[in-house]
């Protein structure tokens, strides 16, 4: 996308490399030139958006203006206005999406959009006049299979995006609503639009595909404690190493050509949930915050002494997927190359230095003295991980990882700042080492950098 | 877009309108074949999220007592349940629950639920028993109407007739208000 500071930042920039030698003058015109046309072409996302925005409101409308005179017609006609209106927004689709203008695919897919939003309302509102009051979560189903035909049959993104939100309704209806949990049906329809967005190379249904699987996620937890009183810290643990396997799947996509669009969006949502729950396992699970209460009820100060023992299904997810996690980190550092694999190597030990923590934890006696020496191990590694996120974050040029370290780690002083576990002497120490930790890594790597350009510039340092 | 695009699309539109007109179809069925039975209803009226009136169905067949009736009685939370009704002297009642569809004779049908939850209020006494959701608790009404089923005029008495078909699937045929019918599904 060209975006205005972009161009702006090679209209200062571009006179530099030229002045220096870099650039010819003529190729440097023809370089802010060219970045100048595209800005102004402008992008498709716009259109796509506008439309999108629109299809919405007129499907909102529509519905509006029906529910206001519903009384008054006959059931023949209720049928003729809502199959009408959706065979018609698919027809405009169908013509949208054959005109070659940018403009007119957008406007086809806000139609299929459209269309989708109106089948959903149908098998709503023919339910409601033929008095259908069957098993509800289904009429959420049979919407999410309606979109998943049109995402393979006439590919559309948005209705990818929108179909994996059904998804999760639907699977949140069966979890919550109906005990059924785990819901693993909810897998296959998922995997059934993961595929679709990864054969399309679809970057938004990729964000909306991880979103959707931590959602699910987050529901078993929520659940989970159902299950038996003090089981509640292994799902967490399970899913946090989700999360790394995903954000790591994200990571080796960067090799693959074809999927190597989708790797952002993939390994930043899925660092997103895989810190979120890493937030309720170091914070809530381990410290059990009573303000968190209304998900991990059964938890106190002293909780993980008294959580049950993991069964020989919970271990054997916990164990594949640190195995998996230490694959996806040790190919990563085979394939970077060898100058920055000294650097790599300190990632690579914190992950194992991780997941070896996050597989001895449910081993451990359940004693008050042996979970006094884990907590401090698990908030030893999440603070290590942090730190490494930060610094590999702006050596990399990977800014999303720096600010969501940050966030965590903020989030991680407020937790701290309400726990029970330490006095507020502990904490007020905790925090000030915590401080001068960081201080001290930005000393160090403020340091690299100035040899780093040192060494590049091959004088003294800036 | 190419043409095979469009058929594809045209593909699509067909297999979700046929979706749609399953759900008449099936509900069809059921009120055709079924068994016509009379159940004791007292109705509530909350607010429809899309649109007008619809009262909540509390059936005298919801709440089931182990030790009155026969049949099956240890039942969990959304499990499925077949109860076999037998018409009294007005409503229809039930005989017998059981975790399977039961043989039975001509005189009686079996209706089709889930398991709400256990545990049942009945005559002013908590009992050991279930509460049962047949999938006939809702009917919608035209605006402003729910709150006069809730409270009939004069003390009436609401009846609700339902159909059930061969496989215990339940629908509403009619809405009776002291003995007159209030509201008929038709097709159209």
């Amino acid at each position: 996308m060209w975006d205005r500071a972009f161009v702006n930042r090679l209209r200062k920039e571009v006179p530099d490399w030229a002045a220096k030698g870099w650039l010819s003058p003529a190729g440097a015109s023809a370089i802010v030139e060219d970045a100048e046309a595209r800005l102004a072409q402008g992008s498709n996302v716009v259109p796509v958006a506008l439309a999108v925005t629109g299809a919405l409101t007129l499907g909102a409308g529509i519905i509006l203006f029906f529910a206001a005179n519903w009384s008054e017609m006959t059931k023949l006609a209720k049928l003729a206005v809502l199959l009408g209106a959706m065979w018609g927004a698919y027809a405009i689709a169908g013509r949208g999406l054959s005109g070659a203008a940018r403009a007119s695919a957008a406007i086809g897919h806000a139609m299929l959009l459209l269309g989708v939003i109106l089948f959903g309302a149908n098998i709503h509102l023919i339910a409601q006049i033929y008095h259908i009051d069957a098993h509800y979560p289904n009429g959420v189903l049979m919407w999410t299979l309606g979109a998943l035909a049109l995402v393979w049959l006439v590919p559309s993104q948005p209705v990818a995006v929108v179909g994996l939100a059904l998804a999760t309704l639907w699977s949140g209806m069966e979890i919550l609503d109906f005990g059924q949990h785990p819901h693993w049906p909810f897998l296959a329809v998922w995997a059934l639009y993961a595929a679709a967005t990864l054969y399309h190379g679809w970057r938004w249904a990729a964000g909306a595909a991880v979103v959707a699987l931590g959602v699910w996620c987050f529901l078993i937890l929520v659940e989970w404690p159902y299950l038996g009183r003090g089981a509640e810290l292994w799902p967490l643990q399970v899913f946090v190493l989700l999360g790394a396997v995903l954000h790591l799947s994200g990571v080796a996509m960067q090799d693959a050509p074809r999927l190597a669009g989708l790797s952002a969006v993939i390994r930043r949502t899925a660092l997103i949930v895989a810190l979120l729950v890493a937030h309720f396992f170091v914070y809530v699970g381990v410290h059990g915050l009573p303000w968190y209460g209304w998900n991990l009820r059964n938890f106190e100060a002293d909780a993980w002494a008294r959580t049950a023992a993991p069964g020989a299904g919970m271990i054997t997810l916990i164990a594949v997927f640190g195995l998996a996690v230490l694959g996806l980190a040790a190919d990563r550092y085979r394939r970077i190359p060898a100058p920055r694999a000294r650097r790599d190597t300190v990632g690579l030990a914190l992950a194992v230095l991780a997941v070896a923590v996050l597989l001895v934890n449910p081993l451990m006696p359940g004693r008050y003295a042996d979970a006094i020496a884990m907590y401090v191990a698990i908030n030893g590694a999440a603070f290590a991980i942090l730190v490494w996120m930060v610094a590999d974050g702006y050596r990399s040029g990977e800014r999303f990882q720096v600010y969501c370290a940050f966030v965590a780690y903020g989030a991680g002083l407020v937790a701290v700042y309400f726990m029970e576990f330490f006095s507020l002497m502990s904490r007020s120490l905790f925090v000030m080492g915590g401080g001068a930790v960081l201080i001290g890594g930005v000393y160090m790597l403020e340091r690299r950098r100035r040899e780093a350009g040192a060494a590049a510039a091959g004088g003294a340092a800036p | 877009m190419k043409s095979y695009r469009v058929i594809l699309l045209g593909l699509v539109v067909v297999l979700q309108t046929a979706a749609l007109v399953g759900m008449v179809a099936i509900k069809q069925r059921t009120l055709i074949t079924g068994t016509p039975v009379l159940l004791e209803t007292r109705p509530v009226d909350p607010r429809s999220l899309f649109r007008g009136d619809y009262v909540v169905l509390n059936y005298a067949i919801s709440s089931l007592d182990y030790g009155v009736l026969a049949g099956d009685d240890s039942f969990e939370r959304h499990d499925d349940v077949f109860v076999v009704l037998r018409r009294g002297e007005t409503y229809w009642e039930p005989v017998s629950i059981h975790r399977d569809m039961p043989a039975h004779d001509s005189g009686t049908v079996v209706i089709r639920g889930k398991v709400q939850y256990s545990g049942v209020w009945i005559g002013g006494e908590n009992r050991d028993g279930i509460n049962v959701r047949y999938g006939i608790e809702s009917y919608f009404v035209p605006e402003g109407e729910g709150r006069e089923i809730e409270l009939p005029r004069n003390d009436g008495k609401v009846a609700i007739l339902v159909a059930i078909d061969d496989r215990g699937d339940a629908a509403i045929k009619a809405v009776l208000i002291d003995g007159v019918v209030r509201y008929q599904e038709q097709l159209f």
